[in-house]
């Protein structure tokens, strides 16, 4: 790993996620899709894997960081957003097969981002738990956040 | 335990575990599953997810993370051993019910397994990649390793 304090801005990062969950939560055509229930999930390039599940509803919280997770591990393995990589496959501009992945494991929905911190650092994110476009916003505003610091 | 404490013993577990992989690649019903594309995920009760992905081959080790992952959250929902949970499901020995897994998302395979350290603090770790047997026994070992120092 090239950046040693990787963990520590990732834990950051996590923490500004969960910040801006209790913002978003209080939107009601967000709170409703999950009960009020989230989870990010962020992976290095060594494969290294973070996350948190957020909320009080244990097993929403479970299906959310799932869906997270595919988000961010799609996002490892294409470097392309999701939703974003579907649609390059389905107008035929990618060669799907490169990437391994097949048809019905993608995930199709928007809150997978590669993330690219100051230093030059890659990650791949993905949110879970809002509407799509919310979990994208909530992303890019802790990635934002992570590196001012 | 102090979280930073915690954080560093969990990174200690997966060092250990990747230590440890080479020595089950030795034996050819190991090596088939997975060819070392293993992956372990470990939950705090704080709803805190960490992970590591093996080997070099990403789409398979992203397999065996869903399968870590899918183990750890059923020990994090339920208590008890993966395997042993639908045994005890299976034989009415528990209300099923109130843990809110539904049975066709239960995940029948060992190698998920609440951990108890030292200091009594309980974490819920999921290893796939080799035989379930072993997917326990790496993870307790590389934790006996951790505790020794």
């Amino acid at each position: 790993m090239a950046n040693a304090n990787l963990p520590g801005i990732i834990y950051k990062m996590i923490e500004a996620c969960e910040k801006l969950f209790t913002e978003y939560v209080q939107i009601e055509a967000d709170r409703i899709k999950n009960d009020g229930n989230a989870s990010v999930c962020i992976i290095d390039a060594d494969g290294n894997i973070y996350g948190k599940m957020f909320g009080t509803g244990k097993i929403k919280m479970r299906e959310t960081f799932e869906i997270a997770w595919i988000k961010a591990s799609q996002v490892h393995i294409t470097g392309i957003s999701t939703g974003e990589f579907e649609k390059l496959v389905f107008t035929d501009a990618i060669d799907e097969k490169k990437y391994g992945i097949t048809r019905r494991d993608f995930i199709g929905w928007k809150g997978g981002i590669p993330v690219t911190l100051d230093d030059g650092t890659a990650l791949s994110v993905g949110f879970s738990g809002f509407r799509g476009v919310t979990d994208v916003k909530l992303i890019e505003r802790a990635a934002t956040i992570v590196n001012k610091k | 335990m102090e979280n930073t404490a915690l954080v560093k013993l969990i990174s200690g577990i997966m060092e250990e575990c990747e230590k440890l992989i080479p020595g089950y690649m030795k034996n050819e019903e190991d090596r088939r599953i997975a060819n070392g594309n293993c992956a372990i995920c470990i939950i705090d009760s704080a709803g805190n997810i960490y992970g590591k992905m093996y080997g070099t081959g990403k789409v398979r080790a992203r397999e065996s993370f869903r399968v870590a992952w899918t183990k750890a959250s059923q020990v994090h929902l339920t208590g008890f051993k993966t395997g042993e949970f639908e045994k005890l499901a299976f034989n009415n020995e528990i209300d099923e019910a109130s843990y809110g897994i539904e049975r066709p998302d239960y995940i029948g395979w060992e190698g998920g397994q609440p951990l108890v350290l030292a200091d009594g603090t309980i974490l819920s770790a999921g290893f796939s990649g080799i035989r379930g047997i072993y997917d326990l026994e790496i993870v307790v070992r590389a934790l006996q390793i951790v505790e020794k120092g």
